[in-house]
């Protein structure tokens, strides 16, 4: 089954049910008007029943295939060091501290286009820039270790 | 005129001394704010509250409005230029604004948004001085029936919206509406959705689910088309106003956004995504070939741009004339009227009539320097579409993540971003319609709030919403829009939506 | 524009530079723990407040921090941690390191958020070490100029009388304007709560005749009395409130103490560093002791009122039995 459009189906019909579900448990009519209930249960069920008219009509003409949606070779790479640098920072911030893992970040996605010493210094200097305009400047919090950086 | 005689002597206040300095300090600031992705006019005027601590009143509230409108503006930039709308306000502006941007129309979209702005701003001030105190207390008797006629006017608006399939435009649509409800409602207190988290309880927050669907994924989609390119191709920045066959609709646009935003700033409780969405939809009704919106139609970014300026300077008409905030940055001006000994309501233009008009003088002055700055800045940042992707790529993601965390300062919102990032990658690749998504998130989680509060004020009577002649009308209006539009959207396209691939 | 974003750079530097400085000069100051204790504070101080910049607890917060950095010889910064009604805010202080280092500010709804079962909340009063009360501010009611009726003691006689009939906006479920109704029904006394975003939204709804009553600040009311925008209708204390002295208690309507009020001071981390504890504790009172302070929050309609540790935790425990009793949690 490589039809894309199944999937995104599939997932709104899956999304739908889990809210479905957990609304068909909540008040469904309150002292003066809807509970919390109401609402959720039909917008979740019509995006279920829709989802399913979508998915009948996605089996009856294959539109994007899996090998037309997803890309390979460089433009994988580029995407998943896009998504993996993004993820990476998110997930290590908090114990490595903001300086650390931006110019890491800022790395992985410069070394894409540039040599690696050319990107060293890009992602120091961004960084750089970054946390001073942010600490400094606008003295707005970033998520910093135990030492403040 | 009496008003104008008090308008000359507070063009004297607001070009006297420092003041000049703080209101070209307040609006440079916010348009900086504006520009930085995660941060609105909301922090912005946050964030200098306490500088002005020292100030003069009429200087610091020069200053801090300075920042709110600044801030309107400088949001439109970063959704023409890399289709992150930074705030609510400027969502609509992404429609067309980035696909003028990739036609190397950045310039011109930029620079009719200024035009707009500054008349929508204009307009709203005029309103402000010659009828403010009238019309507001008039606009109090609009209350949560109103709003929520209004909201569902917005919604009906938005099957006009939806793309080349009804059906996925629905399921977008229902897909918004869903995610507004996740967290605590608001009238039993139960927790709705939200699996145990805490994060969720006060739902998803608009600004990293905003990014993430539109900026994040617009972003995944151009770093595989290719790295090594010169961002966009087109031979070089044109003119940063408009062609001339465009000047005349455009400018009717910005007339008809003036007026539609300024009057739905009036009413109290309001948010400035409405007037936007109404000004797009009417443009797109009345334009001669509506199938060039979405493509860059210039009257789709100058009718909101103009609107949501023009809401914004409406909006401080409350807070002059009643001393009542109706956004939370207007909140945050009239805690600075509060700290420097200042009572507003209905008696401040009679007790300090140098402030008031100094302060509604030097905002004149302020849409002004913005015009002047942003009509030359305009190509100046539309050079931006001409750096190397390879630069500005891990550019804008570091300051996205650093904006996204901003807002809450917590890290679950930039997770958040991240993942509809990279929903919306996939969304967008099997042409998935995003902006409804937004858009009935936006208005959903107002629909069931206001939905409640009239309901509670009526005794649970859904009669009453009828019985009042402006909900009534409204919501007349809505079910005609959603029957004729669900008839033609029938008719025209299938009800199953799989032919135009 | 260049010129000025380098002067607005300079204004704000200016403001930062100090910390930074100081923030360079602690990290020689080596983790050893006797000293810590003793020449607390070495580092600057994170104030966590659990709500977004710029409303009224942010800048009575704000307003606080500025004058104990001074008190303390550190900087003090303030970070705003917001969601899940302050919440979020609180359980990063709570899992804070207890060393003195991080504060935030503290509310009467901490307890109500740990009280409602819904939440699920594993955390409580016992988790924290509360350092001295800051504000208090009694709620009161108010009407428009128009309103029929003419005394509190009417309106509840015709409350009593037609149950669920009047209207009362409040800043939101919860909070201490919606749990006070709530204590009047149990006494017979049953009106409709319509509950809004904020304050702002619950005064701008009763002022244009949506709802007949709103339910807010006392300090705020008075403001608006003097515009003559709307008319005090009742205090919700046992005493007549300072800033409304012609305005009737409910107490003196209906017989029976229905008190609501707000108040806010600051916390740390249970277990926390005692001397570090004295520290702050001294410091607080002694900005709350100063005129120009109790000034600047006045202005804002906040009013300060100070308790030490020990009796703002007597204050707390008191404000936790009587709503367990209300709410029936």
């Amino acid at each position: 089954m490589k039809n894309v459009e199944v999937y995104i189906s599939l997932f709104f019909i899956l999304f739908g049910g889990v809210i479905f579900k957990m609304a068909s448990g909540l008040q469904y009519y309150g002292e003066y008007g809807p509970g919390p209930g109401l609402l959720p249960v039909w917008t979740s069920g019509i995006m279920i029943v829709l989802s399913a008219i979508n998915l009948v009509a996605a089996f009856k003409k294959s539109n994007t295939q899996f090998s037309d949606l997803l890309p390979t070779g460089t433009s994988l790479a580029n995407v998943l060091s896009c998504v993996g640098s993004f993820a990476f920072y998110i997930i290590a911030v908090p114990y490595a501290g903001f300086v650390t893992t931006s110019t890491i970040m800022l790395f992985i996605l410069f070394s894409r286009g540039y040599s690696w010493k050319t990107s060293m210094m890009f992602s120091a200097i961004v960084t750089g820039i970054v946390f001073f305009v942010f600490s400094f400047v606008l003295g707005i919090p970033l998520p910093v270790n135990e030492f403040g950086w | 005129m009496e008003a104008l005689g008090y308008l000359l002597q507070g063009l004297d206040t607001a070009v006297s001394g420092w003041n000049l300095l703080y209101a070209l300090i307040g609006v440079t600031f916010g348009m900086l704010v504006g520009v930085l992705p995660g941060l609105g006019p909301t922090a912005g005027t946050a964030l200098l509250l306490p500088l002005t601590f020292g100030m003069s009143p009429v200087a610091a509230v020069i200053m801090l409005a300075g920042i709110y409108y600044g801030a309107m503006y400088g949001g439109t930039i970063t959704s023409v230029l890399i289709n992150t709308p930074g705030e609510s306000a400027s969502l609509i502006t992404c429609l067309d604004g980035y696909p003028m941007a990739r036609q190397g129309r950045a310039g011109t979209a930029l620079g009719v948004a200024a035009i707009g702005s500054f008349i929508g701003g204009m307009f709203a001030l005029g309103l402000l001085i010659f009828v403010g105190p009238l019309v507001a207390q008039q606009a109090l008797k609009l209350g949560p029936p109103e709003y929520f006629a209004l909201v569902v006017v917005g919604l009906s608006l938005l099957v006009g919206l939806m793309g080349k399939s009804l059906v996925r435009g629905l399921i977008g649509a229902l897909f918004g509406l869903t995610l507004a409800f996740i967290g605590i409602d608001s009238v039993t207190g139960t927790m709705r959705f939200t699996f145990g988290q805490t994060d969720l309880e006060d739902g998803l927050e608009f600004v990293s689910l905003a990014m993430g669907l539109f900026g994040l994924s617009e972003i995944f989609m151009t770093a595989e088309e290719n790295l090594h390119a010169q961002a966009t191709k087109p031979p070089k920045i044109q003119n940063m106003l408009p062609r001339r066959d465009e000047w005349g609709p455009a400018l009717k646009s910005i007339l008809r956004g003036s007026a539609l935003g300024s009057l739905i700033g009036l009413v109290p409780g309001t948010n400035s995504v409405i007037p936007t969405i109404l000004s797009y939809s009417i443009e797109k009704k009345v334009a001669k070939d509506p199938s060039r919106f979405g493509k860059g139609a210039i009257e789709g970014v100058a009718g909101p741009e103009t609107a949501n300026n023009a809401y914004a300077g409406a909006a401080l008409i409350p807070l002059f004339t009643l001393g009542i905030p109706s956004s939370p940055s207007v909140a945050i001006l009239l805690g600075a009227f509060i700290m420097h000994g200042l009572t507003p309501g209905p008696t401040l233009m009679q007790k300090n009539p140098e402030f008031v008009w100094g302060v509604i003088a030097s905002m004149f002055i302020g849409n002004l320097i913005l015009l002047v700055m942003n009509l030359p800045l305009a190509n100046v940042w539309a050079q931006i579409t001409r750096i190397p992707f390879r630069i500005l790529l891990p550019n804008i993601l570091i300051i996205m993540a650093v904006g996204s965390y901003s807002i809450n300062n917590r890290l679950f919102d930039v997770g958040m971003m991240l993942a509809f990032g990279i929903l919306g990658y996939f969304m967008k690749k099997v042409q998935f319609p995003l902006g409804p998504v937004l858009l009935t998130y936006v208005l959903g989680k107002i629909l069931e709030t206001s939905l409640m509060k009239s309901l509670t004020i009526f005794n649970g009577s859904f009669m009453g919403f009828f019985q009042r002649p402006i909900s009534a009308t409204l919501l007349v209006i809505a079910i005609s829009i959603i029957a004729v539009s669900l008839y033609f959207g029938a008719k025209d396209k299938g009800i199953e939506g799989d032919s135009e691939m | 524009m260049k010129l000025n974003l380098k002067k607005m750079g300079c204004v704000l530097m200016a403001a930062v530079l100090a910390g930074a400085v100081l923030t360079g000069c602690s990290k020689s100051a080596p983790a050893d723990k006797k000293s810590a204790a003793s020449n607390y504070p070495n580092k600057p101080i994170t104030l966590i407040v659990p709500y977004s910049a710029g409303g009224s607890s942010d800048v009575g917060a704000r307003l606080m921090a500025k004058r104990l950095e001074t008190e303390l010889g550190q900087p003090v910064v303030v970070e705003n941690v917001t969601g899940a009604a302050g919440w979020i805010g609180w359980t990063k202080m709570m899992k804070a390191k207890p060393d003195g280092y991080t504060l935030s500010l503290m509310n009467m709804t901490f307890i109500t958020s740990y009280l409602n079962p819904e939440n699920k909340r594993d955390m409580n009063l016992n988790n924290v070490t509360l350092l001295a009360r800051h504000v208090q501010d009694t709620t009161a009611w108010a009407v428009r100029p128009d309103s029929p009726y003419k005394n509190v003691k009417e309106l509840m006689e015709y409350v009593k009388a037609n149950p669920g009939k009047v209207s009362v906006a409040t800043s939101g479920i919860y909070t201490q304007h919606h749990i006070a109704l709530i204590a009047l029904e149990k006494l017979g006394y049953k009106m409709k709560a319509v509950h809004t975003s904020g304050v702002s939204e619950a005064l701008t709804t009763a002022m244009g005749g949506h709802v007949d009553i709103v339910s807010m600040g006392a300090g705020d009311i008075r403001n608006l009395a003097k515009e003559g925008t709307m008319r005090p209708m009742a205090v919700l204390d046992d005493e007549r409130s300072k800033y409304l002295p012609d305005t009737l208690t409910m107490k003196e309507a209906i017989g029976t103490d229905v008190s609501a009020f707000a108040a806010r001071g600051f916390a740390c981390p249970a277990n926390t560093d005692p001397a570090a504890v004295k520290r702050l504790e001294a410091a607080l009172q002694k900005v709350m002791a100063d005129p120009e302070h109790v000034a600047e929050m006045e202005r804002m309609g906040l009013q300060v009122s100070y308790q030490n540790s020990a009796d703002y935790t007597a204050f707390m425990k008191n404000v936790e039995t009587n709503m367990k009793k209300t709410m029936g949690w």
